[in-house]
């Protein structure tokens, strides 16, 4: 389950970050920095938007059955995932501000190097991923019995 | 798998190009005169080159190949936006003899009313599907390393 939701957000992530939707908003007379909506950034909202095609790309290529286990790449990729969801929620980004500005004084270059780390993780630990798969196990063809004459 | 490489460093490229951090980066050789494309190709072209090699793609790809047609469609769709956004598609329109009575009169308006973006954002959904499809149908990294 989590190494299902691991890999469906990663691709989501991936997905959100390669397409230009916040130049399409600002084409379409949409400002993106006035987005309505609580809790949670543009990022983040591409990101969900994101979700249904990294579903459909889940699927296509069957990955349930090919990612069955644990290995590295994932366990960073989830890792990677994880840390960009903190960031783009509202509220984690705000708890993570403040520890910042009380530990070093400073948060605002921290947490630009964190998205940018958890940017880039996730793009290599989802290569990573992408070419450690398994072979999809062929159902075996069933066989007509033969008529004896 | 020129086809791969390529979708591979333009989807690279669009990554590049949403990352805000690396404005610094870019402002830093822009007083050398480099542009931001510029920056975002070497870094793709390299990086690309690096994830090949490390994996071994080529050596790893199985017959019959998937998603090199989409990639292809992907990037003659992107070199489509890129005449579009350079102006080249309506240059050439105009060099050619087309008759205003003729059945290709209306093919200079046609091509005026292209826009990069919806051109660049298909391209990138077929290059997205078919590095995808590319890359989903490898030897798994155990046979090849018994094979190799």
């Amino acid at each position: 389950m989590l190494q299902r939701a691991s890999v469906l957000l990663g691709l989501a992530i991936l997905l959100s970050l390669l397409f230009p939707f916040q130049v399409a908003l600002k084409e379409g007379g949409v400002d993106p920095r006035a987005f309505p909506v609580q809790g949670i950034d543009l990022a983040g909202l591409g990101m969900l938007f994101a979700v249904l095609p990294s579903t459909a790309l889940y699927r296509h290529g069957r990955l349930e059955q090919r990612v069955s286990r644990w290995t590295p790449w994932l366990v960073a990729l989830s890792l990677f995932t994880l840390l960009f969801v903190l960031l783009h929620l509202h509220w984690t980004h705000e708890l993570l501000a403040d520890w910042l500005r009380e530990a070093f004084g400073s948060q605002r270059q921290t947490l630009k190097g964190a998205e940018l780390v958890s940017e880039l993780g996730v793009l290599v630990c989802m290569a990573g991923v992408l070419v450690n798969l398994h072979a999809v196990a062929e159902a075996p063809v069933a066989r007509r019995r033969r008529k004896k004459r | 798998m020129k086809r791969l490489y390529l979708g591979l460093t333009l989807l690279l490229m669009a990554f590049l190009a949403s990352l805000d951090q690396l404005d610094a980066v870019h402002r830093f050789v822009a007083r050398a005169g480099v542009q931001r494309w510029m920056t975002e190709l070497a870094l793709s072209l390299a990086a690309v080159a690096f994830f090949a090699r490390r994996s071994s793609l080529h050596r790893r790809m199985l017959f019959p190949r998937r998603g090199l047609r989409l990639l292809l469609a992907g990037i003659a769709a992107y070199a489509l936006g890129l005449a579009v956004i350079s102006g080249l598609l309506a240059r050439a329109a105009g060099l050619l003899p087309i008759e205003a009575d003729g059945p290709w009169a209306s093919v200079p308006g046609v091509l005026a009313l292209l826009r990069p973006l919806p051109l660049f954002i298909a391209a990138e959904v077929l290059l997205v599907v078919g590095a995808f499809r590319a890359l989903t149908n490898l030897v798994p990294p155990d046979e090849f390393a018994a094979d190799f």
